[in-house]
């Protein structure tokens, strides 16, 4: 028992508390400087190139970073990841883009990165299209301590740069020109937060695949329990995150005896109406 | 003579609103950290065999002591 408990079944377990955490901070910071309630790595395309790297991996047997060839797919996922998240940022520092347009410019991103995602699944093998898609689906079934450790060194790392950040983020709320009147640098805090935010997002999509909702369910309940304050928004996102993950990780092993369901799936089924009813019961406005 | 709180316990203010305020959120997180560590160790209940709850959390406290 101590063997299937700690060797087996606590990394899956924690990578599930790591990776929620993790995908909710991000959403919740997102949402935060794009001013928008939908801003999450699901929705600004992240997940969907990490989806592309893993893809061009499994498919095209393409490595991104030759060196690791044993780490190919989740390395691929890392780098495409990475990558437009930078786009994502190079745009963003261009004069004359508004937060709109960033928004915007993520969803666009999602749209192109699914055809090219579908054109490489149409030209697969049965085998590798197998791959693909329970890739996209998202799972924990494989994870390891040192994944783990990953995943959890990047919350870790980034979480006191936000906590630090807390008043100028909370300010940034109301509005960009509430925020710059009470001298908050909010070019620069929206710039430095997409990009700890690309890395806080990058990370544990690359090891575990597409979960989507974890990141716009988890800082909506935050902020439905908590309010805006960031000093308690940020860890409530933390812990509901990790919450919503942890739950759905249950869910994903109580449903059927022996088999493990895909945790992108129960993620989606599970987390819409939970977050509907939370909306519909709550009697406040989360946005 | 006079404090300084009591016109606004008379018109119906709470004393300290912002203290109980952060009391309110403080207790939020502690329950929402609560039900994460329940949520983990029914995880790791749940598998193709089955432990109890009690079992799991005493592997978790006592490693030493659990079957291997």
């Amino acid at each position: 028992m101590r063997m299937v408990v700690w060797e087996i079944r606590m990394p899956i377990a924690l990578m599930a508390v790591t990776v929620g955490a993790c995908l909710s901070l991000a959403g919740a910071q997102m949402q935060t400087i794009l001013a928008n309630p939908l801003a999450s790595p699901f929705t600004l395309g992240i997940s969907a190139a990490a989806s592309f790297g893993a893809a061009l991996a499994m498919v095209l047997g393409v490595a991104l970073v030759p060196a690791a060839l044993a780490l190919m797919v989740p390395i691929n996922a890392f780098a495409m990841a990475m990558l437009a998240s930078l786009l994502i940022f190079g745009l963003s520092t261009m004069r004359g883009v508004t937060v709109e347009t960033i928004v915007l410019l993520g969803i666009a991103l999602v749209f192109t990165v699914n055809a090219l995602l579908a054109l490489l699944q149409y030209f697969a093998s049965e085998q590798a299209l197998a791959a693909v898609v329970f890739w996209t689906m998202g799972s924990l079934t494989k994870e390891t301590w040192t994944k783990v450790a990953v995943t959890a060194l990047i919350l870790v790392v980034v979480t006191p740069i936000f906590a630090r950040r807390a008043w100028a983020l909370t300010a940034i709320r109301p509005g960009e020109a509430r925020a710059v009147a009470m001298g908050v640098p909010v070019r620069r805090l929206r710039l430095e937060t997409l990009i700890l935010v690309s890395a806080l997002a990058a990370v544990p999509v690359s090891f575990v695949g597409t979960i989507g909702f974890i990141g716009i369910v988890g800082p909506h309940i935050a902020r439905l329990l908590l309010g805006e304050d960031q000093r308690f928004s940020l860890p409530g996102s933390i812990l509901s995150g990790a919450l919503s993950l942890s739950a759905t990780s249950v869910l994903s092993k109580a449903n059927l005896p022996g088999a493990v369901l895909p945790i992108g799936i129960i993620a989606a089924l599970v987390g819409v109406p939970v977050f509907a009813i939370l909306i519909f019961t709550n009697g406040r406005r989360s946005w | 003579m006079t404090s300084l709180t009591e016109p606004m316990a008379a018109a119906g203010v709470p004393r300290h609103p912002y203290r109980r305020l952060v009391a309110r959120r403080l207790t939020i997180l502690a329950a929402l950290a609560a039900l994460l560590c329940l949520s983990v160790a029914v995880d790791l209940s749940l598998g193709p065999a089955r432990y109890a709850l009690g079992d799991v959390v005493s592997t978790l406290l006592q490693p030493a002591r659990a079957e291997v």
